[in-house]
């Protein structure tokens, strides 16, 4: 089998999209797919993926196309994040969120971990108040909810640095 | 958007637990997420847990209520207050227990001395360990647990009943990974934990604390691969030969076992241990730091019988290399990739990303004698050694402040003609300062000379290496200054055996 054979994929809306088998690869389940069935010529269908996320992650995976270390680039935790990567991840809030979900739905471990790591960065050493702003989230916690959470977890993140 | 909690579940793994605290606290739903996020690992010792128990100025009490609140979340659960494994106790729910790591010496977590009444606590623990087992069943209980109640000498010589209990009811057959802080000089003991831990695949008698990440990668490795019931891995700390160690090395007779064991090339005791013919490989591991013992681990794992690289090999790569820091680590790591490439152990990418998974992968874990490259060993023990080494290349000799022996002189003229009958090149490091170059090599290679060459003051630090027969230096070996190469405090007793190829 050619490395260089050619990989259709559908997206949910139904958008074609041709790809090399080396960018195919990346994702496990693709390559796990096309390692027990074989090149059967026909599309293959992502309906959890749409067209315009399913280009992004194709971007990526063509981007690190020949990175060797594609599988275990983004395993540190506290490693910084390159700079393609991280330009990469200036996308709205919603495209990441569906890049998390396509990452995971893929099985793409370093994409997983660089949209994640960037959506944990957004939270890391911020107050409740804070995250509540970033995320545009409304606070629902009673006083009193909120008073016994406060209690069973630690009076604040501030007091526990 | 990211009210998926979907979403909000996988970036859980990504989130520092100090931020985790401040997540839970921003509504419901985050809350709901979080909290079994944040108390899955229940550990007094690091932030922001012991900064929890101080906010809420632990008493049996407070802790209790926190355990008790969310104990059913609980998987590892590491403390070294008492109160805390009082309050995981009292509350029932610690039922997801994967892990339960005493930071504790028996003498301060005496299981009666703790509530000043051993039949109360030993029940409790026994209701903990019982409601885990039947809510877990099958296959993933407590890979790790210290044994550091099972000092014989912490309980005042006195093995009572009660020091037995915990192992014992924590389902024994299915722990593999046993760390224990203070466990000296009792076969007898050993011989018993094994019987109560016939799974143990890993022991590591280390005072290091267990990193609980760690743990729980190498739990769910044991978990995915299967059991294997044997130990794989020994690492032990101890410089001397105890009766404790003996056992240990008996019990692992036969298996290709490798021991990585910090200081025995210290110690002279080592030499009659006869490991070879237990089939058990021992690497010093005396210099190497955390990093390097995660890249040993790797390097070991990717043997598949085509070339075994041992840990010694390891640390001849990495002082080759000159690295003596972690800032380095990254640059040896690819270093030394790249020369296994050269050499056509070529690591593709999922292999790589597969390293920390197939340590216990007993398939191809073979590591004989017959595949040491590099040995460092005392120099008794190197000489009953070195006859099966067939593939040795050189000899080094680390000396440090200490008198040749005139058995040691000897060792090392009858060696340099098995070297020359090798047809390889030989050569020993030496301290500056002893004796002028021509002297020294003159007096260690007289055969069973009286003279001590290296009895004379003014040592320096920075060794000097020089070959026996004039031929070979450190550098042109390595290509690296040969202050690269730091002797390590030992004395005359620590001899290098290397071989030229990696």
């Amino acid at each position: 089998m050619s490395a260089h054979s050619q990989i259709l994929l559908t997206s949910s809306e139904g958008t074609e999209f041709i790809i090399d088998r080396d960018i195919a690869d990346k994702s496990m389940l693709l390559k796990c797919m096309l390692e027990d069935i074989g090149e059967i010529g026909q599309a293959v269908p992502l309906p959890n993926v749409s067209g315009p996320i399913l280009t992004k992650v194709i971007e990526y995976c063509t981007h690190h196309r020949d990175d060797p270390n594609f599988l275990s680039a983004n395993d540190d935790v506290a490693a910084e994040i390159d700079e393609w990567d991280l330009e990469y991840c200036k996308v709205d809030q919603g495209t990441l969120y569906e890049l998390i979900l396509a990452a995971n739905y893929l099985d793409i471990k370093p994409l997983m971990d660089l949209t994640c790591k960037t959506v944990a960065n957004m939270i890391k050493a911020k107050s409740p108040e804070e995250i509540r702003k970033t995320f545009n989230i409304t606070n629902d916690f009673t006083p009193e909810e909120e008073d016994q959470v406060r209690r069973e977890n630690g009076k604040g993140s501030r007091r526990l640095s | 958007m990211i009210d998926i909690p979907e979403v909000l579940r996988y970036i859980t793994s990504y989130i520092d637990p100090k931020s985790l605290i401040a997540c839970t606290r921003v509504s419901r739903q985050w809350n709901d997420v979080f909290i079994p996020c944040l108390w899955l690992t229940l550990d007094d010792y690091n932030n922001p847990w012991h900064r929890l128990f101080e906010a809420h100025r632990v008493s049996v009490t407070s802790s209790r209520y926190n355990v008790t609140s969310h104990g059913q979340h609980i998987c590892y659960l590491s403390f070294a207050k008492g109160m805390v494994l009082t309050a995981a106790l009292d509350s029932g729910i610690v039922i997801r227990l994967h892990s339960l790591m005493l930071r504790l010496t028996m003498s301060s977590w005496n299981i009666g001395n703790l509530y000043g009444d051993e039949s109360w606590s030993t029940g409790r623990i026994s209701t903990m360990m019982k409601a885990k087992s039947i809510e877990i069943g099958g296959h993933q209980l407590n890979d790790s647990v210290p044994v550091s109640a099972f000092d014989p000498r912490q309980a005042h010589g006195v093995m009572t009943r009660a020091h037995w209990q915990l192992p014992n009811l924590v389902s024994s057959p299915r722990i593999t990974k046993l760390q224990q802080t203070a466990f000296v000089n009792c076969s007898q003991e050993v011989r018993q934990l094994f019987r109560v831990f016939p799974a143990l695949e890993r022991y590591d008698s280390g005072h290091r604390d267990m990193d609980y990440r760690k743990s729980l990668r190498a739990n769910e490795v044991v978990q995915e691969k299967g059991r294997v019931y044997s130990i794989r891995s020994l690492i032990l700390h101890l410089g001397d030969l105890t009766d404790f160690i003996l056992a240990f090395l008996d019990f692992c007779r036969g298996a290709g076992h490798v021991v990585l064991a910090e200081r025995v090339t210290e110690s002279a005791e080592w030499s009659c241990v006869g490991l070879e013919e237990h089939d058990i490989e021992i690497a010093g591991v005396l210099r190497l730091e955390e990093a390097q013992e995660d890249l040993l681990d790797a390097l070991i794992a990717i043997d598949k019988g085509l070339f075994t690289l041992t840990a010694t090999t390891t640390t001849t790569t990495t002082n080759e290399l000159g690295i003596a820091d972690k800032e380095n680590w990254d640059v040896a790591v690819e270093q030394i990739r790249q020369k296994l490439i050269e050499h056509g152990h070529a690591l593709a990418p999922d292999e790589a990303a597969q390293l920390d998974f197939s340590i216990y992968d007993d398939s191809g874990f073979e590591a004989t004698a017959r595949h040491i490259e590099t040995f460092e060993f005392n120099l008794v023990s190197g000489l009953a050694k070195l006859g099966s080494l067939n593939d040795i290349r050189q000899i080094c000799f680390k000396d440090t402040n200490h008198q040749i022996e005139e058995e040691d002189a000897q060792w090392i003229t009858d060696r340099r003609s098995i070297q020359q009958a090798h047809g390889s090149m030989s050569f020993y490091q030496y301290d500056k300062g002893s004796l002028e170059t021509g002297r020294k090599e003159s007096a260690l290679f007289r055969s069973s000379n009286t003279s001590h060459p290296t009895s004379t003051q003014n040592h320096s630090s920075s060794a000097l290496w020089f070959p026996i027969n004039g031929v070979l230096t450190l550098p042109h070996i390595f290509g690296v200054p040969s202050t690269t190469f730091k002797s390590h405090g030992g004395a005359w007793s620590s001899l290098a055996v290397a071989a030229t190829v990696l």
